[in-house]
């Protein structure tokens, strides 16, 4: 397992690496060969966050949505409006969109170090977890 | 032979006739003899006899005296002992008296005793047996209020499913979006 410096030295590579290559897929398989010859691959939910963040210090948000239906536009607009009033000081805005028919309803935005989950199923398993 | 003399002298009076006081048939010459030879007899008896004798009884008076006073001392003395042994007896029943009140005494507390410590066990037994009891109430009202919530849970997901479509969803989403705003 790689220590957290060696992640986040990793993690600002591939965020560099990120913003000049045009091909996300040849990006990514780039990586899953690093990581496999490494004997990496657990760390990847590690790197992936590390990479947020070391892009979100660069200016770039990404933000992660998942929802049980595809977004409509009106509804990305407002997401980036909330980001943009989360993170004033960003030059630019990135949504991932995830289709998960089992959040339910309603909407899960997550950045590298925030999160808003306002989906049916998360408060389902907050009223179970009161109980 | 002074024995005889007496004999003689009656015999030889005997052949005379009585006179005088010798009519009454008492002869003085005969009570002279007589007390001549009671003395006589008197003095050898003392001389030779008497003292033995004498001495005897008084070494005998003296034994039965003696005898008498041991009696007397050793009923005295057994007198003694019998209120002794009788003072010893009622002391010693006294004594067990005591003892046998003291025992009952200690027994009766010790009763007393082991009665409470049973009691105190048996008000913990029931104590405990009401604590563990109310303990699995509780427990079981939690598992049903678990299983209540997870069948609400269930449930609810199951009309959400059923009735949200994209189009509520978005309008969800969108009123969402604006309360967090």
């Amino acid at each position: 397992m790689a220590t957290a410096t060696q992640r986040t030295e990793l993690a600002r590579v591939i965020a560099t690496m990120m913003q000049k290559q045009a091909s996300s897929k040849q990006l990514a398989r780039q990586i899953a060969a690093y990581l496999v010859q490494e004997h990496q691959t657990k760390d990847l939910d590690l790197i992936l966050r590390d990479v947020l963040t070391a892009r979100a210090r660069d200016g770039v948000i990404e933000a992660n949505l998942t929802t049980a239906f595809p977004l409509s536009a009106g509804v990305k607009a407002e997401v980036k409006q909330l980001l943009k009033n989360e993170y004033p000081a960003a030059k630019q805005f990135v949504l991932d969109e995830t289709v998960e028919p089992q959040v339910l309803s309603g909407i899960k935005v997550q950045t590298a170090d925030k999160q808003l989950d306002q989906t049916a199923q998360a408060k389902l398993d907050k009223l179970t977890r009161k109980f | 032979m002074i024995a005889f003399v007496p004999i003689f002298i009656a015999s030889a009076e005997a052949a005379a006739e009585p006179e005088g006081i010798a009519a009454l048939g008492i002869d003085p010459w005969a009570i002279l003899a007589q007390a001549v030879t009671f003395l006589v007899l008197f003095f050898l008896i003392k001389k030779f006899a008497l003292t033995k004798i004498v001495g005897t009884l008084e070494e005998r008076r003296k034994t039965i005296d003696k005898g008498v006073m041991l009696g007397i001392e050793m009923e005295k003395e057994k007198t003694d002992l019998d209120e002794r042994v009788e003072a010893l007896l009622q002391k010693a029943r006294k004594e067990a008296d005591t003892i046998i009140a003291q025992g009952h005494e200690e027994a009766g507390s010790m009763l007393k005793e082991a009665e409470a410590q049973a009691q105190h066990k048996a008000d913990a037994l029931l104590a405990d047996a009401h604590n563990r009891i109310a303990e699995d109430i509780d427990k079981a009202k939690q598992e049903l209020k678990k299983d209540m919530v997870e069948l609400v849970g269930m449930a609810t997901a199951a009309i959400i499913r059923e009735k949200v479509d994209a189009k509520k969803d978005t309008q969800l989403i969108e009123r969402m979006l604006e309360e967090v705003k």
